[in-house]
Parts: C-alpha cells; sequence; structure tokens
C-alpha cells in the first residue's frame, strides 16, 4: 500500500503520481512541495486510493486552552478562517490584537503550532505572550537559540533556514506579518512546510511590488478585514492627519534644483519614463552597467535627501514640539542619519534597528513611564515591537510606502479613553516629497 | 562571498560569466592602493575610511570592483569604540534631562554643563561621544595585510561564489581533493551524484527540490563548495543559475575550468573548510608507528551504498584484503542519523566503526563497533586485523593447494607467483613450505630449482665482497642474497658501515 512521506520539504507518494509531483529518480519516489500535502490528501480520497499517512510527525502537546478573553470581531475574524476551511488570512490594524486572533486559532487546531515572525522582538513578545497565556513552556528558533516545543516562534531567517527539518512537526502554521511570506526566498517557507492548517496576519495585506497574489497559494486568501478608518473610535482611538509645509533654504533649493535636472535630463535624453515601481527598479538595475544612469540617480537621491532632511525641517519641529510639549510623541525619519542629528540637535533619545535590545528596551521604558516625552526613531518602529501608546506622530521623512504609513499611523491607535490621536506631517513645498506623501495617504 | 550587488558579470547568448580581474599592473595597483587606504587605517573612524574609498570610485574602475574588493578587506580588518566614557551612559544621562526634547539653546547649554561635571568630561565632549558606538563612527583597531595578487585571487573566488548563491544545479569535476570536497557536500546537506571516469570523478549537486522547483536556495551551499574545488591541480565546474531580468526568471550557464588560468587561491581559505577531523589524524598517526603488515589508506574509494554512496575514513590492506574503518566522532544528531542509516546499508564489505561513547548512540549502530573516549584506541583493532589476516592467510592457504603452481625457469619469487595468482605470499610462502612444489627448494621467499643449487653455491664461494654478489645472483632472478648465504652457511661480514666493503665469510661451525 502507498505510503505518504515527508522527505526534506517534500512529500514522497512512492509510484503513485499526484497533483504538482515529479519523479525523482535517485528517491525511486514522485514527490511534490509540502505545501500541496493538503491537495494530496484530498486527491487520493477522491479517487479512492488506499494509503497510510505518515506525513505529519508533531512533537507530543498537552490540551492547549488560551487565557485570554477575546473582543467580538475577533471571534468574527477566527469564524472567517474556520470557514475557508482553516487556512486564510485575516487582515487588522496594528493595536487591534492580532495576537489574539493567533492564539483563538491554536486553541481551535488544538495541535502544535509554529508562529513565524519578520524580528527577534515579535519573537520575544509572542513567545512572551504565549506562554502566559497557555501556560506552556514555548520554544524558538532563531535568536541564537534553537528549541523545539508544541508551540514555537521562528523568525523568518530561520524557518527558511530550517524549513526541511522543521517542516512536518507543526499542523499549524501562523505567519505574523503575512506581507514578508511572498519575497522569493521566504514564500518557500510555505512551500516546504507541510503544514495542513494556516493563518496569516497583517495590518497591510497589499505589497508595492504586487506579489500579494501569491498569497492565496502560500497561505490561502484574505478571509476577514478589518481597516483603520472602520475601526477608529471604536475599537481605536480617532485620529486626525495634519500637514505643515516648509520651505526649503535657497542653498537647498539650488542644490535641490541642480540634481533634480541632472535626473530629469538623463530620462529625457534615453527617452525613459517612470510609471510604476517596476520602471524604477528597472532603471536601478540599468545603473549596473551604464555609469550615465548611475549618475542620474545618485542625482535624484541626492535631491531627495535635500527635501527629506531640509534644516527648514528641524526649524517646524522644534515648532510643533514648542506648541504640544508634554504629550507623548514620536518623531518618525526615513534615513538613520537624520535620527542621530536630530538626537544631538534635541537631545532625543533614538531608537534605530542598530540600537541594542537592552537599551531599546530602557529607552522604551522611560518613554512608557513618561520620563521621556519624545522619541525619534526611523523605519525600526514600523511594525512589530510593542511601543507604548503615543498620541501624537510626526513624520519629518519616509516613504511612499503605504504599509510603512499605516503602521507608523497604528502606533497612535491604541484606544485609550478620551484620546485622540494626531499625525502630523512635515512636508518640503514643492518637491517630490509633495508626491510622496499623497501616495502613502492612498492607504486610508 | 560579496553581497550580491556588488556581483559583476556579463552574460551571452545563455552564458554567463563574472568579469574576473587578471593580475595586470593597473589592477594590482588598484588593489595596492586599497590595501594602503587599510594599512593606514588604525586609528581612523569607520566613515573616514570609507569616503576615502570613495574617492577611487571616481577613477576609471567600476564601482563594484573597488567595493567588492573593500569588502574583502573589511574582513580583515577590526574596529572598536573610541570613547573616554561609554556612551551609553552620557546617552542616558542626557536623556533623562532632557525628558525627551530641548526646546532651546539656554536650556541644552545648562544640560550639558550639568553632564559634564557629573561624569568630568569638557562640554565638547558630551555631543562629540554621544553616538560614538554607531559603526560609522568606530575606529579602526587593526588589520591583517594581505599581498595584492592575494587579493585578486580572493576577489575572483568571491565574484564566482556570489555568482553561484544563485545556482541551482552545480557540476563539477576533480581528480585530486576528493575526499574532503565529498564529506563538504555531505555536510552542506546536498543531494548529489557520482561518475567515476579515468581516474577524476564528475559530481552534480543540487538541494532536495531543486527538481520540482527552480530554485536559489541551496546556492549558498553550492557556493561553498567552490574553495576546496578550485584548490586541486586539475577542475572543471558547469552551474546553471538563475537570473532575474526583468519579470523573467532564465537559467543561464556558467563554466569554468583550471585549464583558463584565471587568478585563483591555491588553497581553500575558508577555515571551515579544514575540518578534517583531528581524530582522523591523529589515528593515523599512531598507525603509522606500529608494526604491523596492514597498510593504512586514508583515501579508499567510494563504496556504493543503496542509492549513494559512502566514503569510509580509512581502509586497512593487506595483500588483497581490504578492512574499512569509520570514525563517528562528534556530530549532528541528524547527522548521525543518517550515518547510521547508510551503515545499516553497507553489504559485503568488512567494517569496523568506531564510536565516540558520549554520542551514546552505540549500541544504534549496527555491525563492528569499537567504543571509545578521547582516542581510538589501537589494541582492539590491531586484534581484529590480527584474526582478519589469520582467517584471510587460512582462507587463502586453501585457495593456493587449489592452485597448480607451475615455475618457469630455475628461480621465481613468491612475489611474482602471488601477483600472477591473486594469493598473499604469505600465504603462498606457508603453502610451499606445507607442500613443495616437486624439484624446487623454497629459499627465503624465492623458489628455486634443486639442480640449480650447486651453481651457486659455487657462485658464492667465488666472491668475496657482498655488493658483487649481490648484483650477480640478481642477474640469476634472486633479489635477496641473505636467506641464500644463510643456506650455504655464510654470513656477512661488516667492516664499518660501508657497504661496499662488507664480506661474505664462511661460519666456522657449519657442515
Amino acid at each position: 500500500m502507498l505510503t505518504l512521506r515527508y522527505h526534506r520539504g517534500t512529500v514522497l507518494s512512492g509510484d503513485v503520481h499526484l497533483p504538482h509531483s515529479v519523479w525523482d529518480r535517485s528517491l525511486g519516489s514522485y514527490k511534490t512541495l509540502g505545501l500541496y500535502y493538503l491537495e494530496a490528501l484530498d486527491y487520493l480520497k477522491v479517487s479512492a486510493i488506499q494509503f497510510k499517512d505518515e506525513v505529519m510527525d508533531p512533537p507530543p502537546c498537552t490540551f492547549l486552552r488560551a487565557n485570554i478573553i477575546p473582543r467580538g470581531y475577533q471571534i468574527e475574524a477566527l469564524d472567517a478562517w474556520e470557514q475557508a476551511g482553516r487556512r486564510g488570512i485575516v487582515v487588522m490594524p496594528t493595536g487591534s490584537g492580532k495576537t489574539h486572533v493567533g492564539m483563538l486559532a491554536i486553541e481551535e487546531v488544538n495541535q502544535p503550532a509554529l508562529i513565524v515572525v519578520p524580528t527577534i522582538d515579535l519573537m520575544d513578545q509572542w513567545r512572551r505572550r504565549l506562554a502566559s497565556s497557555f501556560s506552556i513552556d514555548v520554544g524558538e528558533y532563531g535568536g541564537g537559540e534553537n528549541r523545539i516545543a508544541p508551540l514555537t516562534v521562528a523568525t523568518y531567517d530561520s524557518a527558511y533556514l530550517r524549513a526541511e527539518e522543521l517542516g512536518n512537526l507543526f499542523p499549524l502554521l501562523i505567519f505574523d506579518e503575512v506581507h514578508h511570506l511572498p519575497s522569493p526566498g521566504y514564500s518557500q517557507i510555505a512551500e516546504l512546510f507541510a503544514s495542513p492548517h494556516r493563518l496569516g496576519l497583517t495590518a497591510t495585506y497589499e505589497r508595492e511590488d504586487g506579489l500579494h497574489r501569491e498569497l492565496p497559494r502560500l497561505v490561502g486568501g484574505k478571509v476577514y478585514e478589518r481597516r483603520v478608518g472602520e475601526m477608529a473610535g471604536d475599537h481605536l482611538a480617532p485620529f486626525s492627519i495634519e500637514k505643515v509645509y516648509v520651505d526649503l533654504t535657497p542653498e537647498e533649493e539650488e542644490e535641490y534644483r541642480r540634481n533634480t535636472s541632472t535626473f530629469r535630463e538623463y530620462l529625457a535624453r534615453r527617452g525613459i519614463t517612470l510609471r510604476s515601481p517596476e520602471d524604477f527598479q528597472r532603471l536601478i538595475m540599468r545603473s549596473g552597467r551604464d555609469p550615465e544612469a548611475r549618475e542620474a540617480l545618485l542625482a535624484r537621491n541626492r535631491a531627495m535627501g535635500i527635501a527629506l532632511n531640509s534644516s527648514s525641517k528641524i526649524d517646524a519641529l522644534r515648532e510643533v514640539v514648542s506648541d504640544t510639549l508634554g504629550e507623548r510623541t514620536l518623531i518618525f525619519t526615513q534615513h538613520n542619519q537624520l535620527v542621530y542629528r536630530l538626537s544631538k540637535e534635541f537631545l532625543i533619545p533614538a531608537i534605530t534597528h542598530k540600537t541594542p535590545k537592552e537599551e531599546r528596551a530602557e529607552i522604551l521604558n522611560a518613554f512608557r513611564e513618561g520620563r521621556y516625552k519624545v522619541l525619534v526613531t526611523s523605519k525600526v518602529l514600523d511594525e512589530g515591537i510593542d511601543v507604548p501608546d503615543a498620541s501624537l506622530g510626526i513624520i519629518l521623512s519616509g516613504t511612499g510606502s503605504k504599509r510603512e504609513f499605516v503602521q507608523r499611523l497604528g502606533r497612535l491607535l491604541r484606544k485609550v479613553e478620551g484620546k485622540e490621536a494626531r499625525l502630523i506631517e512635515i512636508i518640503s513645498r514643492s518637491t517630490a516629497e509633495t508626491r510622496v506623501s499623497y501616495r502613502r495617504r492612498g492607504a486610508l | 562571498m560579496l553581497p550580491a550587488e556588488l556581483l559583476v558579470a556579463k552574460t551571452f547568448r545563455g552564458q554567463i560569466r563574472p568579469v574576473y580581474v587578471r593580475p595586470a599592473p593597473e589592477l594590482l595597483e588598484l588593489a595596492e592602493s586599497l590595501i594602503e587606504i587599510y594599512r593606514r587605517g588604525t586609528g581612523k573612524k569607520r566613515h573616514q575610511i570609507y569616503s576615502e574609498l570613495k574617492d577611487l570610485e571616481y577613477g576609471p574602475f567600476n564601482f563594484r570592483l573597488i567595493r567588492g574588493l573593500a569588502a574583502l578587506l573589511d574582513r580583515r580588518s577590526t574596529f572598536a569604540v573610541d570613547s573616554p566614557i561609554d556612551p551609553y551612559q552620557l546617552r542616558r544621562a542626557a536623556f533623562s534631562r532632557s525628558q525627551g526634547f530641548v526646546l532651546s539653546e539656554g536650556e541644552k547649554g545648562r544640560i550639558i554643563g550639568e553632564i559634564s561635571e557629573e561624569l568630568k568630561i569638557c562640554p565638547e565632549e558630551v555631543e562629540k561621544y554621544l553616538w560614538s558606538d554607531l559603526e560609522d563612527e568606530q575606529v579602526m583597531s587593526g588589520f591583517e595585510p594581505i599581498a595584492a595578487e592575494e587579493l585578486l585571487a580572493a576577489y575572483n573566488l568571491s565574484l564566482t561564489q556570489t555568482l553561484l548563491f544563485r545556482s541551482t544545479v552545480l557540476e563539477f569535476r576533480v581528480r585530486e581533493n576528493w575526499k574532503r570536497i565529498f564529506r563538504r557536500i555531505k555536510r552542506l546537506g546536498l543531494m548529489y551524484s557520482i561518475n567515476r571516469d579515468q581516474g577524476g570523478y564528475t559530481v552534480s549537486v543540487e538541494g532536495p527540490i531543486s527538481i520540482i522547483k527552480l530554485t536559489e536556495r541551496y546556492g549558498t551551499n553550492v557556493a561553498k563548495l567552490l574553495p576546496e574545488i578550485v584548490a586541486g591541480g586539475e577542475w572543471s565546474v558547469r552551474a546553471q543559475i538563475v537570473s532575474r531580468w526583468r519579470d523573467d526568471r532564465r537559467l543561464l550557464n556558467f563554466e569554468l575550468g583550471s585549464s583558463e588560468g584565471v587568478l585563483l587561491p591555491m588553497r581553500a581559505m575558508d577555515p571551515e573548510a579544514l575540518y578534517d577531523s583531528s581524530l582522523e589524524e591523529d589515528f593515523a598517526r599512531r598507525f603509522a608507528s606500529l608494526s604491523t603488515r596492514w597498510s593504512l589508506l586514508r583515501e579508499p574509494e567510494l563504496l556504493p551504498v543503496g542509492a549513494t554512496i559512502m566514503i569510509p575514513d580509512f581502509a586497512f590492506v593487506l595483500g588483497g584484503k581490504r578492512i574499512y574503518m569509520e570514525i563517528v566522532g562528534f556530530w549532528t544528531p541528524d547527522y548521525l542519523a543518517k550515518k547510521i542509516n547508510k551503515l545499516q546499508m553497507v553489504r559485503g564489505v568488512e567494517m569496523i566503526i568506531a564510536v565516540d561513547e558520549s554520542l551514546g548512540i552505540t549500541k544504534k549502530i549496527p555491525g563492528d563497533v569499537i567504543p571509545f573516549e578521547k582516542e581510538v584506541p589501537l589494541k582492539p583493532i590491531l586484534e581484529r586485523l590480527e584474526a582478519a589476516e589469520k582467517a584471510h592467510l587460512k582462507f587463502e592457504m586453501e585457495q593456493a593447494a587449489k592452485l597448480q603452481i607451475k615455475v618457469e625457469g630455475e628461480c621465481a619469487e613468491l612475489e611474482e607467483l602471488a601477483a600472477s595468482s591473486g594469493i598473499s605470499k604469505e600465504a603462498l610462502r606457508r603453502t610451499l613450505l606445507e607442500r613443495p612444489v616437486a624439484g624446487f627448494v623454497l629459499i627465503g621467499d624465492c623458489l628455486i630449482k634443486k639442480e640449480k643449487l650447486g651453481a651457486l653455491e659455487k657462485l658464492i664461494a667465488g666472491e668475496r665482497f657482498l655488493s658483487a654478489l649481490t648484483s650477480k645472483l640478481e642477474a640469476e632472478g634472486i633479489k635477496d642474497p641473505y636467506p641464500l648465504l644463510n643456506y650455504f652457511g655464510y654470513q656477512v661480514k661488516w667492516r664499518g658501515l660501508n657497504y661496499e666493503s662488507a664480506e661474505i665469510v664462511k661460519q666456522a661451525d657449519s657442515k
């Protein structure tokens, strides 16, 4: 009789040809990716082929009971996922308790689960919350320690590296911040794991590069969605967005014009038009071979740098903070360089991706307790890290990414009685930055 | 290996090839000037060194070449924080006073004054060292120099590895050094198939899902094989590289061989690659000091095991007899499971398996297991070899008894007879002692026709010096004169250590 077996990210089916399977000569068997395990089971049942199933080999697991009180919409989200055959993605804004939805799913499936997260911080966070909600020891993969337990948290990197050996241990696979998954590398986690049940969690389903169209195949489609707008006031704090325009200084202005025209002239000379992020990507690739393209790109980056880091913004920042002093404020920039400059200028505590864990924890703690009123950060707080509640956000510079914008906004929206969140964008007038700001606000 | 964006390669009609550097004067000069920047870099901040490198980018060379070379030099340098005070402590002092934001210059000045007093540093130093632990602010503390040509060779290797990052399948041919390569393949968890031909091996390696999916997943592992492959004499590699051009994913071919003379490091530079277990090293050394008729082979041939192959660590060889030995030292559980599985499949060969007791798997291993702590013991191995020798001898003597030994001419060395009959010399000698060949006497390792003995005795009696006699006997087909001298009652008398003056003397008490 046919026995289905797991072998390093693949399901072996002997001489039975399954959907998506290919013949492996050296193994003497058909094999297919772990991703298609569930499909293989269906196929064999429908075709009335007798078989033994030895694919999954989960570690022994106690009964899992989560000690949490879910909100109504979290239960709705779980129901939708159940309905979809325990596959699919739940989209909810930051601060609305995605972790709870994950824990409800674990309780529902009641079998070993692997939670895949993008950062070490998120890993620590999930591990702590799982340990306290389920009162069990939680395993981890990545960040130095590799230990398997019925509930294990892994980073995308280590899940990718260890997919072949971990792929048949966890019947439930949860991807936190699932928009990371569809990159060419990480998507192999979903392909090599045989886990039949899959849940994706994110605040921002869409990717700029369009790769989110891969998600239904890898995890399942979008089964539940709540947008920031829908939830503001109800479950999230109400908010407003303001814009403050500043003028470049005359020197910056001149520098800006010179660099933009270098870039534009190059495009005109080569007859290139840029309509999409892909067009731009192509230009970057071209710059590898074409020194002129490279020079043009460098000029464009310099121009953007001038707009993003204008010293007028620093004056504007001083004014905004003077007006609102006492409010818990997060300042966002695009580049680390500006973070350190502001930190020196105003003695603001700063966090970047280079900040050691211990120092970061201390700063966040002081911010939580109100000893620090203001914090400046580059992209690092965009997702994942449990940032204490803030009511004012100032975007000094950023990209046009909708995800980045939603995540920055999400930092301010945790609901506290009587709170009204404000997000202030400081933008250089008459520069390309106005378009950047317009693009990201499309998220709302 | 280099970051992907520093790869410089050219594609042409489905072929891809890195742009290799030659040791031409202008390139050696470039390498030299980069090395010089690093050599003079001690005491400078990282961003200062980087800006000096940046200046070179305005020259005639591809900026990616310069950054690639610099990346290799960066790995040979160390950087450290240069600050009289812990910057972290400084920040704490500053931020706790500012509470997150200072609104005026006056307030900032007051805070800085306070800090400088508390921490006993100048006011200017507060801002200066506030972030001095940042990577860019760190100061070079050491650099391990390298010759310009060596740097170019390392660069070419790195370029190739970077290209192989994106490979799906790698096929290579080597004549030497293959054992280390195979071990590395095994350790990297790659799948492989092997063909042996004309003294070399053609090997193709891939990852477990390569045949299902076009994937670069195993590229890093494949790339790690390269330093070993190119370090050994004659070699060639062929790989398929996944290229991402626009939205297309295409497969390009890459080929390179030792005959092309691309400048590459002659020895494997990756220290991880030089892992040939010291257990084995140690065992080989101790075994060599023993007096045994078995010889030890460190790179025996491959054994077919099921669908794959196995390379035992050693073979003990005596005549036509081979006993393999595998040392199972410290390995990962996964590797051990595979090893046990493999050993279970080994059929039709004799194998001794020495297992480190601390692994706790001694019982799981099938076959003839010798447990050991710290070092592989020689005694049980010698016992087995002696037993095997006896058993083998017995077996061979049985075989020899069935043989019809025919001697052509008047003398025959056992060695030649053994070689032509496929039986060991020792077995043949014992057989001949028990059942002599009619008309022949066995003297030493030589069969001599009885009628010839008289002539030989006369020949010996007529010679005074050993050296002259030896060459005369050799002409008769007798290699070793001593057994014959002994047979006729002669002795060799040495005068000093000079072979030419050694004389032959008739023993007084002989017949």
